[in-house]
């Protein structure tokens, strides 16, 4: 997968799991701009990520995955 | 088509993509009864999200008027796992058998503690039942001392009956009981099974325990460890979210456990489904009898296709010796749509085994509608 569609997938997700808030996706978004990305969201973030893209996040990089950003890197270092 | 598997709920349809414009479409507009439409959405293959928008939507709509289609139930939930995935998904699988749920859940670990004290949130709340979700990371089994046996069933069992019978004198709730899922580690790798002292014997005998304590006392055991053994233990375990959010399984085991449990809340309102009606060509057997004939459709043993449709209609048995009513809804003349039944071989069912037979043109709504008439069962 092109890091284009990556961002394109990780975009519809996001959109998918916070979708009772209304947000611009960007690098910058992080945790501390979205209500619902709190704790429970970070996991069902995860989770939907990782089932749509088909790969497995390590404890050390879900906790280090805090804004769009650095969840996109993790997943570029994938491929 | 990839292929469905058990926790995709592969009996159900897959939701559109216009399904959060339908949830909005209920709440927005008057038009027919809001519970019988949310309860046909709730009847698709819900992922946690979809289940979140649809408990919100129910909480919405309760709030302004009741339901005079659904019935209402209230579940205390406690567990020593966190259970916040799980209560949408228990409301929208419980929206499958016409109940508006409404849960009552304790703080993440306070087991015994709801239990014994008249004043907690359960008893106060007064629920119909209260499911207690607690698998082996949440019960007594290590013995005190140190050295063999290092598990014993015995504190768990004792701890588990005083946690139903103050329940049951506090608040007067039934206890739905969770059989507990085999552990995933060995340590004597296959003589763990006939070793006591185990954890794996452990969990085996508390189980052996729970299913003949649980009904005799009155109580209802839900079997979560046939369910997690179905999908197997390796699905079902996450360690990553116990250690991360005490989450109890794999978050894609979560709406097949929902609906697991929203199975034994539909048992208990006498909601469990009480006919099953079958198509004939293609389902009871293979092939179109009006096209191919008695000797044409597959039903035979020895043939792969005949002993896959077979397989079908010994279920179908089994189901009919358990009580359910068995009917027949085809389109196909009569005539031609009974002669499998009265003479062919192959066939496992036979006429007699088959409550109500509609063999005709009409739509099968209509043909369902008539069958609930000539059964006297209501449509739901």
């Amino acid at each position: 997968m092109s890091p284009d569609d990556v961002r394109t997938t990780v975009q519809r997700i996001f959109g998918e799991v916070f979708e009772d808030e209304e947000f611009e996706f960007s690098d910058g978004l992080s945790r501390e701009s979205l209500k619902s990305w709190d704790s429970l969201g970070h996991i069902r973030l995860i989770t939907a990520i990782e089932e749509g893209l088909n790969v497995s996040f390590t404890i050390e990089e879900i906790e280090s995955c805090t804004s769009a950003g650095k969840i996109l890197q993790t997943l570029l270092t994938r491929n | 088509m990839p292929r469905l598997s058990l926790t995709d709920l592969p009996w159900l349809p897959r939701t559109g993509a216009d399904f959060r414009a339908e949830l909005r479409s209920v709440e927005q507009n008057e038009v027919g009864e809001w519970g019988s439409r949310l309860r046909s959405l709730s009847n698709q293959h819900l992922g946690l999200n979809q289940a979140i928008a649809l408990a919100r939507t129910l909480e919405l709509l309760r709030a302004r008027s009741p339901s005079s289609s659904l019935s209402t139930f209230r579940l205390g939930l406690v567990s020593n796992a966190a259970m916040d995935f799980l209560k949408p998904l228990l409301v929208a699988s419980a929206l499958r058998y016409g109940i508006a749920l409404e849960i009552i859940a304790a703080d993440f670990g306070q087991i015994m503690q709801e239990a014994i004290d008249p004043a907690s949130l359960i008893n106060t709340s007064k629920p119909d039942a209260v499911l207690l979700a607690v698998d082996h990371r949440g019960f007594p089994v290590c013995t005190a001392s140190p050295g063999w046996p290092l598990f014993d069933p015995l504190a768990a069992i004792d701890e588990l009956r005083v946690v139903r019978d103050a329940l049951r004198r506090n608040c007067g709730a039934l206890s739905l009981v969770q059989t507990l899922p085999a552990p995933m580690g060995l340590l004597f790798g296959s003589l763990d099974v006939g070793t006591s002292g185990t954890l794996r014997s452990t969990v085996a005998a508390i189980n052996l325990h729970l299913a003949r304590d649980v009904p005799e006392r009155g109580d209802v055991l839900v079997d979560i460890e046939w369910l997690a053994n179905a999908i197997g233990l390796d699905e079902w375990y996450d360690d990553r979210h116990w250690h991360m959010a005490r989450m109890p399984c794999a978050q894609k085991a979560l709406p097949l456990y929902a609906e697991f449990v929203a199975r034994c809340l539909a048992a208990i309102r006498g909601k469990s489904r009480k006919c099953l009606i079958l198509d004939l060509d293609n389902t009871l057997w293979g092939g179109v009898i009006g096209d191919d004939g008695l000797e044409g459709i597959a039903i035979n043993p020895g043939d792969a296709r005949g002993e896959a449709f077979r397989a079908i209609q010994a279920a179908a048995l089994d189901l009919r010796n358990r009580g359910v009513v068995l009917a027949v809804c085809s389109k196909n003349e009569d005539a031609i749509a009974r002669t499998p039944f009265r003479s062919h071989g192959g066939m496992l069912l036979k006429e007699d085994d088959i409550a109500v037979f509609m063999g005709n043109w009409d739509d099968k709504a209509t043909n369902i509608e008539r069958i609930a008439q000539r059964l006297e069962l209501g449509l739901d």
